[in-house]
């Protein structure tokens, strides 16, 4: 440990080598990221295409209450399901493809920034009036998502 | 362990210059527009990259680090700065195992560094969101990210020749 003037430092420090040309190294790297995007994106189409028959099923809980549990497959035509109780009131849009929250009394509307729930795990929760909304698959062992509806046993 | 002044004064700069470009990010592409959430050019990546090339390593890992802490104490949320920075310390992590490499240019290191970047914020999602369908993002996140890495390297090449030739004259 001695002490220098202050400066040395700068010119005598190893600096990495300015390479600015594409190289070889380089299409390596490009070639292993799409590969492996690659391997990745064709996991998930087999993975999709063996569950693409799996059920969904949209499940809506007030205080942990089902209020409703539909297979997606038996909306023919898209339709709206109206909650109405003493917190407040709120439209849910359900169709074949997808599921949102259309409408909801509640001030924050976290719920319907939520957006569509298509695949099983989605959700949207609306705290102020205590609704659930959530797609679940017909798999019992991903059925249960997050354990959020173990109250619903009765 | 001593530093030059020169080097203080260039980290920095860097770490304003990444603010700003944050916040420009920020400005320029409002979330909704883009196809996939939570890519971004990650402009901020170009004074990472020039600190990384122009000071050192440890210099660079302070910048990422401090510009996702700086982002977060202007307002941000903890989710967003969760992402931010383990999606830095990803990039800077690639970065640095690879910015010495004989036949890796700035190209390779920038464009490893922006994929590494989207794997990081994929296992911030995976934490946050604690649900493996994120895992689908990954792809579209690293491709997009890769291309935007390639323009990012672009971007900074003539940033670092310009700090090369003030510190030359310096010496001088």
């Amino acid at each position: 440990m001695h002490k220098t003037d202050g400066q040395s430092n700068t010119s005598t420090k190893k600096r990495p080598p300015r390479n600015f040309r594409f190289s070889s190294g380089d299409a390596f790297i490009v070639g292993a990221i799409v590969l492996c995007c690659a391997i990745i994106i064709g996991g998930l189409f087999i993975h999709r295409h063996i569950h693409k028959d799996d059920a969904r099923y949209v499940r809506i809980t007030q205080d942990g209450k089902v209020l409703l549990e539909m297979d997606l497959r038996e909306f023919s035509e898209p339709m709206e399901y109206r909650i109405d109780s003493d917190r407040g009131h709120m439209i849910i849009y359900l169709s074949s493809e997808k599921v949102y929250i259309k409408e909801s009394s509640c001030a924050d509307k976290i719920c319907e920034k939520e957006g569509e729930l298509t695949s099983p795990g989605d959700g949207a929760v609306c705290l102020p009036n205590r609704v659930v909304v959530q797609i679940v698959s017909g798999n019992s062992d991903e059925g249960n998502p997050s354990g959020k509806v173990d109250a619903v046993a009765k | 362990m001593r530093k030059s002044a020169f080097d203080i004064a260039k980290t920095a700069i860097m770490l304003s210059l990444a603010l700003v470009l944050s916040i420009l990010e920020a400005w320029l592409l409002p979330r909704g527009i883009l196809p996939i959430p939570g890519f971004k050019l990650g402009l901020a990546n170009i004074a990472i990259l020039v600190t990384l090339y122009g000071v050192g390593k440890k210099e660079a890992f302070l910048v990422a680090v401090l510009r996702s802490l700086v982002i977060l104490g202007l307002g941000g949320n903890i989710v967003g700065f969760l992402f931010s920075l383990l999606g830095g310390i990803f990039a800077w992590g690639t970065m640095c195992l690879l910015v010495e490499r004989k036949h890796v240019s700035i190209f390779g290191v920038s464009i490893a560094g922006a994929a590494s970047h989207g794997i990081g914020q994929i296992l911030a999602a995976l934490w946050v969101m604690r649900t493996v369908y994120v895992i689908s993002y990954l792809p579209y996140l690293v491709l997009a990210g890769s291309l935007a890495g390639a323009l990012i390297a672009f971007l900074t090449i003539p940033i670092v020749k310009a700090l090369d030739h003030i510190g030359n004259e310096m010496i001088q």
